[in-house]
């Protein structure tokens, strides 16, 4: 799960540059990512597709859900 | 002196690309675009197709359903923010094209607004005594700057060009008084910032930055908040009333928008025009495409007002109404 909560921090970091300056942990929800939204949401699904191969595409991340929840669906496919 | 419109013109590229043709996305998302956009399809350029012969085309359709002689065009302004190139003006390239050989030519950029703007610049030269007949064409490539595995916004763009010729007699609608404003502070918000001044081509170190990106949940709260605003200070400014509204053709960026605006205007939702399901969003040339298709139809009544509404990079925003005088 920490490898996937690792990976899924970075590639926000990434691909959301206004998200560079705030503290994103576990418990962050997609929603509170700056730049992030219902279609760029997608993007990241796909840059953690790219890193973590295509099972991720097989859970849909949810704005509301915090990035921990998210890791720990990871981490169970 | 008032300033009329004597006809509009529109193309969309000859290569329509549905959202089932998006194979570089997951099958699973393609759904999402539909759904939270409104778009289904939308037209892309040929290779070796660029603005300029997108707005060519757009130009001539109007000429030709207008039988103007382009010789007697005294202003040709071309909205864009997708030129051949970064100099000299496409719009001298079109203007030479359709053979406006006595127009002054020049660009505007205002990115989504640009049409609009254009519109009230071309207003203005005839206002001032400047100019008799401006033709305004906005056209933009967006297909040519967005990342093809963006997800948040290549499904979002088509390309296309539209066109109409404003003129100091004539028509069967007048252009009113505009109201715009811009906001620096959202000036990251729509951009490509790569290309420029700012980081030249030879400079370019992320590729990422050639391409065109726009937070789309701030460009969504910024819609629905300033373009209510914008149509009531045009109504008050203008004299209008809603029961005049024969028509409203917004920027056409997202149907959850239209639909929001709708609601807070409390205008029907009937009377807002609609066509970004098949073309996507043009960018600048999206409300004067939707302007020509609506201006095509055997049902657009003689009298009434339309109300178009622009928004887009900078930021900036806007509207303007046209009195169809019958």
């Amino acid at each position: 799960m920490e490898d996937y909560l690792n990976g899924i921090i970075e590639i926000l970091k990434e691909l959301y540059p206004q998200s560079r300056d705030i503290h994103i942990s576990a418990n962050t929800k997609f929603y509170e990512i700056s730049g992030m939204d219902s279609m760029s949401i997608i993007d990241f699904q796909i840059a953690l597709a790219e890193k973590f191969g295509k099972k991720c595409n097989d859970v849909q991340p949810m704005m509301e859900m915090s990035i921990g929840e998210f890791a720990d669906l990871l981490s169970s496919l | 002196m008032e300033v009329s419109l004597i006809g509009t013109g529109s193309y969309l590229p000859n290569c329509p690309i549905s959202n089932e043709q998006l194979v570089q996305f997951p099958s699973n998302a393609l759904p999402l675009i539909k759904l939270k956009t409104g778009v289904e399809a939308r037209y892309h350029v040929s290779v070796g197709q660029h603005t300029s012969d997108i707005a060519v085309a757009a130009c001539k359709n109007c000429l030709e359903k207008t039988a103007f002689d382009p010789s007697s065009i005294d202003a040709l302004i071309c909205a864009t923010s997708t030129p051949d190139r970064l100099i000299p003006a496409t719009a001298t390239k079109i203007a030479n094209a359709i053979g406006a050989a006595n127009a002054f030519a020049f660009d505007v950029n205002s990115v989504c607004s640009g049409g609009l703007i254009a519109v009230v610049i071309g207003r203005g030269l005839i206002l001032s005594g400047a100019a008799s007949n401006v033709m305004v064409v906005a056209a933009d490539t967006y297909s040519r700057i967005l990342d093809p595995l963006g997800f948040s916004t290549m499904p979002y763009f088509g390309d296309g060009a539209g066109s109409l010729l404003l003129s100091s007699s004539g028509g069967f609608g007048k252009i009113g008084n505009g109201v715009f404003h811009s906001d620096g502070s959202g000036y990251n918000v729509i951009t490509v910032k790569a290309g420029a001044s700012e980081i030249p081509a030879h400079k370019l170190e992320d590729k990422r930055d050639a391409y065109f990106t726009m937070d789309g949940r701030s460009v969504f709260e910024f819609a629905t908040s300033k373009v209510p605003a914008v149509i009531e200070e045009l109504f008050a400014e203008n004299s209008i009333s809603k029961d005049d509204v024969a028509q409203v053709i917004l920027h056409q960026a997202n149907v959850n928008i239209i639909d929001k605006i709708a609601i807070d205007l409390g205008i029907d939702r009937n009377l807002f025009f609609v066509n970004l399901n098949k073309c996507g969003n043009t960018a600048c040339a999206s409300v004067i495409i939707a302007l020509d298709e609506y201006c095509s139809l055997a049902t657009m009544p003689k009298k009434g007002k339309i109300i178009l509404s622009s928004f887009g990079g900078g930021l900036t925003w806007g509207a303007l109404a046209i009195d169809l005088n019958g």
